[in-house]
């Protein structure tokens, strides 16, 4: 195959960090390539990406030493808003690339740019949209789009510029199982018939394990390994098994009368804009329950989890949270004992060291200053940024930005726990330290609720999994029982196709079957 | 009954708003005032067929109704004294410049709405271009009107997160000590969101050449020209009437 990208980078530094960001990298890109580039948090991914894009040096101010050659040209010598003649660039959060207010002004902007005749835009738009399965969205307000749909717009906008690379950086954060798939397959279909070349980054490898022809792990600026798809496997599956537990085991007596932490009853919300949030829910968390709140985008996880700690107010029905009735009187002392983790890290981050953010809620409650730095290494100490603890927080990768919110909600010692999708943005391993993490919390007496599209991962950590569709609850069911509703799971969106086909494509010789 | 109305250029509704901008500030009763007010409230009705989005303004122009009444009725000096106590006097002009005044800011605030809402946002980037301005400044009323309101949702977002660590937002006092853990964040979102929106433009061409194609254009109908034309003749005549005397 024909090799058309070469990266040779020495180093890289950002001003004012004296480590180099990247080191010591030189692979070269075929023509059909389908890349993987994975790692740790920090470990350079995103700034790789950027250097193969010209970002660097073009658009962030950064030493590079090395070369970049696309398709025969070094990018130093090509300006940025000429890279499009040859890559499309998708980065992660599609509300910060989706430029214009309706779907087919944002996918046609790139072809704007490039002066097509109207008729010519007209018709790779519609084409584009019908490839991502958004026919008829044309018109569509791209402020109403749902996670999953706008992910797709911005795909629909970088393919439209017909380009010979694609580069994807965690292009499916946002989304369900349901929707990854259909973005992994649609990508597997571009790079098969059209010869089309992807770079992704990927938190989540496994997922499109069967699409791709390399993985490259990064790990400290450096690749560290250069795997084929099967190798990366057979390296995981070891990987983990040295550093989890086989298994999980809830010794919760159903005989025993439970203490009620949360008790929601008839619950229904409505939005300002009439659309339901969630509808007639009636759910009990007990203490020491590990319960994970699964569904697909948009079926009122999130709306849930705020409705229980008073942020949204119920148009109908109860929420008693420690056995009191949720009211603004008491809403202070009760959030004192709860800690919910968003899914955005950047939320909540504003302090100038990664101890004075960990802090903050512990000066809030008026903590003694021996007391809150013990504390707060402690909390550090537990998400592993304790050498991190004088850094500025907006210096730290998303990752570990993700870790630190975690920290900031452990200061405060909560009785229970809200994490709406605690993983999101890091890679595999650190996703399942994090749930090992809260897995300990909750072996330790902590009340879990954890919101999750991931269902393999609501399987492997919860005693109890909670599954919703359109609003209401269509299943309440302990975990162990979980292969018995399999089909109404399936019915509902949700399943572990991520996990079966890729196991499936492998025997245990690792030997690829596909 | 609004699809069958023709869709008029944002240049003919610039000339409008001008137009009804120029009668607020010129017309000096209250009967002109009102004329011109019901106008526009008319034009309003016959083009939407609603009064849907003036709902909020009615809240603001009785507040700030309210305001020019209490001014007009403590500082006006115009007129016979009609009744006073202590160093609290009201003069008979008090209530006809009130009146006027709100039929003025009314007037202004009306049609600014009416500009404002009746018009998308491609509609006006494609009007600067015609103005010729450079289509680098020209498209930022777009990006404007997309991420405001992704900003605003960001923000409020920034507030729930405090407050579920235990950030107090009970009372004023408590706002202002809120403001660096809210509003941080909020800075540092809108950084990094300008950064990205600004590379994925790049990356996707922008600004690569001097101009650009739209896939949308404005066209001046005959409709257009028609009322252009017979708005800037209402405007010439009316400044005539008011030299002539003077000359």
């Amino acid at each position: 195959m024909k090799v058309i990208a070469k990266i040779i980078i020495e180093k890289l530094k950002f001003p004012n960090n004296e480590k180099p960001v990247l080191k010591n990298i030189n692979f070269e890109i075929k023509q059909g390539d389908f890349i993987v580039i994975t790692g740790g948090v920090a470990s350079g991914k995103s700034a790789l990406l950027h250097v193969i894009t010209g970002a660097i040096p073009h658009y962030h101010n950064a030493e590079l030493t090395g070369t970049v050659i696309i398709m025969g040209q070094d990018i130093k010598d090509m300006p940025l808003n000429r890279m499009s003649d040859y890559m499309g660039y998708m980065m992660q959060e599609p509300d910060n690339q989706i430029i214009s207010l309706n779907v087919y002004e944002n996918v046609a902007f790139g072809l704007e740019n490039q002066e097509l005749p109207y008729e010519q835009i007209n018709q790779v738009v519609k084409n584009t949209l019908e490839f991502v399965g958004l026919r008829g969205y044309e018109e569509r307000q791209t402020s109403s789009l749902s996670g999953g749909q706008a992910q797709r717009v911005v795909l629909a906008g970088v393919l439209a510029l017909k380009v010979p690379i694609l580069i994807l950086d965690q292009p499916t954060a946002e989304l369900d199982p349901q929707g990854r798939q259909e973005i992994y397959k649609r990508l597997g279909e571009l790079n098969n018939t059209q010869n089309l070349t992807i770079i992704m980054v990927m938190d989540r490898v496994e997922e499109v394990l069967n699409y791709a022809n390399r993985v490259l792990m990064l790990k400290d600026g450096e690749i560290s390994k250069d795997y084929s798809p099967r190798e990366y496997y057979w390296a995981q599956i070891k990987y983990q098994k040295e550093l989890f537990r086989d298994s999980r085991h809830y010794t919760l007596d159903s005989n025993k009368p439970r203490e009620s932490i949360a008790k929601i009853s008839n619950v229904s919300f409505l939005y300002n804009n009439q659309l339901p949030g969630c509808e007639d829910i009636n759910l009990e968390v007990y203490k020491g329950d590990f319960l994970s709140v699964v569904g697909l985008n948009g079926s009122g996880k999130s709306t849930l989890a705020k409705l229980l700690i008073g942020l949204l107010k119920p148009a109908m029905g109860e929420i008693r949270l420690f056995d009191q009735i949720i009211a603004k009187r008491n809403l202070s002392k009760i959030l004192a004992r709860v800690g919910f983790l968003f899914q955005n890290p950047d939320h909540q981050i504003f302090a100038s060291t990664v101890e004075e953010e960990v802090g903050f809620s512990l000066k809030l409650r008026g903590e003694r200053n021996d007391n809150l730095n013990q504390k707060v290494d402690q909390c550090l100490q537990f998400v592993g940024l304790a050498d991190y603890k004088e850094m500025h927080p907006q210096r730290l990768s998303r990752g570990q930005r993700q870790l630190l919110a975690l920290a900031s909600i452990l200061a405060g010692d909560p009785e229970f726990i809200i994490t709406d999708e605690p993983t999101s943005g890091l890679d595999e391993n650190q996703g399942y330290m994090i749930m090992e993490k809260l897995y300990d919390l909750s072996n330790n007496g902590k009340t879990i609720l954890l919101i999750t599209h991931d269902l393999a991962m609501a399987k492997d950590y919860s005693n109890r999994l909670v599954a919703l569709y359109k609003h209401r609850i269509r299943l309440d069911i302990e975990t162990k029982d979980i292969e018995r509703h399999r089909e109404e799971l399936k019915a509902i969106g949700l399943d572990f196709p991520n996990t079966v086909t890729f196991k499936e494509g492998y025997d245990d010789t690792g030997t690829s079957e596909v | 009954m609004t699809q069958a109305l023709p869709k008029f250029d944002p240049r003919t509704k610039l000339v409008w708003y001008s137009l009804m901008i120029y009668f607020a500030l010129l017309s000096q009763t209250a009967a002109q005032l009102g004329i011109t007010l019901l106008v526009c409230i008319m034009s309003s009705l016959i083009l939407s067929g609603s009064f849907k989005h003036s709902k909020a303004m009615v809240i603001i122009l009785l507040l700030l109704g309210l305001q020019i009444l209490i001014i007009q009725l403590l500082f006006c000096r115009e007129g016979t004294l009609v009744y006073q106590w202590g160093i609290f006097k009201i003069y008979s002009d008090a209530l006809p410049l009130a009146i006027t005044g709100i039929l003025k800011a009314t007037l202004i605030f009306y049609a600014s709405l009416q500009f404002f809402t009746s018009a998308s946002a491609q509609d006006f980037t494609l009007m600067l271009i015609k103005f010729k301005i450079p289509y680098r400044f020209a498209m930022l009323v777009g990006l404007g009107v997309r991420f405001l309101p992704l900003m605003k949702e960001e923000y409020q977002s920034i507030i729930d997160s405090q407050r579920t660590r235990g950030l107090k937002m009970d009372s004023v006092w408590d706002d202002l000590k809120a403001i660096i853990p809210t509003f941080l964040p909020f800075l540092y979102r809108a950084v990094r969101r300008s950064t990205e929106i600004a590379l994925a433009m790049e990356l996707r061409g922008y600004g690569r050449t001097k101009n650009r194609t739209f896939s949308s254009e404005i066209v001046l109908k005959y409709y257009d020209v028609v009322l252009i034309a017979s708005m800037f003749l209402v405007i010439s005549l009316s400044i005539i009437t008011r030299l002539l005397p003077l000359i």
